[in-house]
């Protein structure tokens, strides 16, 4: 994950960011808890959100209580713990044990196969509860790495992948928002990918990686930049669209600052930076 | 059906908000958790799946995206050619959108009929911009049909094609609705400084 699905802290009420600080802060302590220390390091925004979201969706019991930790060792902060924050923290692990994995065999990146090898323990411990999800991830992000091998140019097909895993992520319980968690999961995917491939643009071309735009034949030209804006405002569009059709009260405020501005803002500080015009800022 | 608003004791033109908490107490009130030690809990279960099929049809016309597997019953039209392709379509009219892929992944023929059922299970799927593609490119393939033509003009008049303009609408909306306020009271500060400096007073000394 990319950390791309975030707040907007500005426009948000105290209130309302101490609240989201609890979510993270509380998959935080889960990893701790359930995983020990290290997992601490997987911990991320993306998945963060999908832990405000089921949390609004399922309206699970919560308890809060205020805290010290080893990143916050003079004030206590407020954690906040239910059962989808548990779910949420065995997602991350299993997901970003085989991203490391796939880094290793890709780039022989010598850090993520000793990170892997330390949080091994832990993903044994996720992997007992969630064995289904766990042959989804793997298999999913198998499929990704064979169609990154094979040079596959068309962004909307290694995209679906990805979101397909996200997809598994979010489906916390199969029941009647199944259809619309799975589109929302899709398009959180696909929205994730792109960006990611987007803002790698250059650095991809100066290391010869693989990068869907490159191999499509896009330069880093304003056609790309266009295609790229149009293609995140549909992708984000049918997004929020789902959002909308579930029946989300709590923390509402909050969700919407993510799909409508937090979302945006790393996308849109990269298109300022680079002096590139669009529809998706304000 | 009972009409959906009924269902949910509220009046039509009721906001989203007002729908959602409709649904989500009714929902609680029926929740087969809530009664399962109730002899009437088959009618509850009943009473609980109403209340969610309301809730969906109000909220899918809200939104003007319905799920495409109910128009695409008027897909059932005569499937020329392989058995392979009526179970695509069965499938599809069942809702099951993945199980209809599979069988199309499988089928070698590419002709129009492929790349309309494709482009129909992607849209089911939520994903509208590439399905709308591949209608598109059975429409090319077979220019008098017109099953193909209708499902297309369906498409591009729903939001399906619209999403991307709507957002960018709401993320401007959302942005900019505080900046109005800000300004607005720094202009009236300064105007009200200018009053009382006129009058002989002053609000704010350092201007």
């Amino acid at each position: 994950m990319f950390g791309y699905v975030n707040i907007n802290k500005m426009e948000l009420k105290f209130r309302e960011y101490y609240r989201y600080k609890g979510y993270y802060c509380g998959l935080c302590m889960s990893l701790k808890k359930n995983y020990g220390n290290l997992s601490r390091l997987t911990l991320n925004y993306d998945i963060t959100f999908l832990v405000l979201l089921l949390s609004s969706l399922y309206e699970v019991s919560e308890t809060a209580h205020k805290s010290r930790c080893i990143a916050h060792p003079t004030s206590k902060q407020i954690i906040i713990e239910n059962d989808i924050i548990d779910y949420a923290a065995a997602m991350n692990i299993l997901l970003s044990y085989y991203n490391l994995v796939d880094d290793w065999e890709d780039e022989k990146s010598v850090l993520s196969k000793a990170f892997s090898i330390l949080i091994k323990g832990d993903v044994k411990k996720a992997s007992r509860n969630y064995d289904e999800k766990l042959l989804v991830i793997k298999s999913q992000l198998q499929k990704i790495n064979e169609l990154e091998q094979n040079k596959c140019d068309d962004v909307d097909m290694i995209s679906n992948e990805f979101g397909k895993l996200m997809e598994e992520l979010i489906l916390y319980k199969y029941d009647h928002f199944e259809t619309c968690l799975r589109k929302i999961g899709m398009q959180l995917g696909k929205y994730i990918y792109i960006l990611d491939a987007y803002l790698d643009y250059k650095e991809d071309l100066k290391k010869k990686s693989y990068n869907p735009f490159i191999l499509a034949g896009f330069d880093f030209d304003e056609k790309l930049h266009n295609y790229v804006d149009d293609k995140l405002s549909n992708i984000l569009g049918e997004f929020a669209t789902e959002v909308d059709k579930l029946p989300l009260i709590r923390d509402k405020n909050i969700i919407e600052n993510i799909i409508y501005s937090g979302i945006l803002i790393k996308y849109n500080k990269y298109r300022e930076e680079m002096n590139i015009k669009g529809n998706l800022n304000w | 059906m009972r009409d959906p608003y009924e269902v949910l004791g509220i009046q039509r033109g009721a906001s989203k908000d007002e729908v959602k908490k409709a649904y989500r107490t009714l929902a609680k009130k029926w929740h087969p958790d809530m009664h399962e030690n109730n002899p009437l809990k088959d009618l509850a279960e009943e009473k609980f799946i109403e209340v969610q099929k309301a809730y969906d049809e109000i909220m899918n016309n809200e939104t003007g995206s319905s799920n495409y597997s109910s128009s695409s019953n008027n897909a059932s039209g005569s499937s020329k050619g392989s058995y392979d392709f009526a179970m695509v379509r069965q499938y599809v009219r069942a809702g099951n959108s993945r199980q209809a892929e599979n069988i199309l992944e499988s089928i070698q023929v590419r002709n129009a009929e492929w790349n309309f059922l494709k482009g129909v299970c992607l849209i089911n799927r939520g994903q509208a911009s590439q399905g709308v593609s591949f209608i598109k490119t059975a429409k090319n393939m077979e220019p008098n049909n017109v099953e193909y033509s209708n499902y297309y003009n369906q498409v591009q008049n729903s939001t399906a094609n619209n999403f991307g303009q709507n957002y960018q609408r709401n993320v401007h909306n959302y942005n900019n609705q505080n900046s109005g306020q800000a300004m607005n009271c720094c202009t009236s500060l300064i105007c009200a400084d200018c009053c009382c400096e006129c009058m002989g007073g002053d609000l704010i000394a350092c201007c």
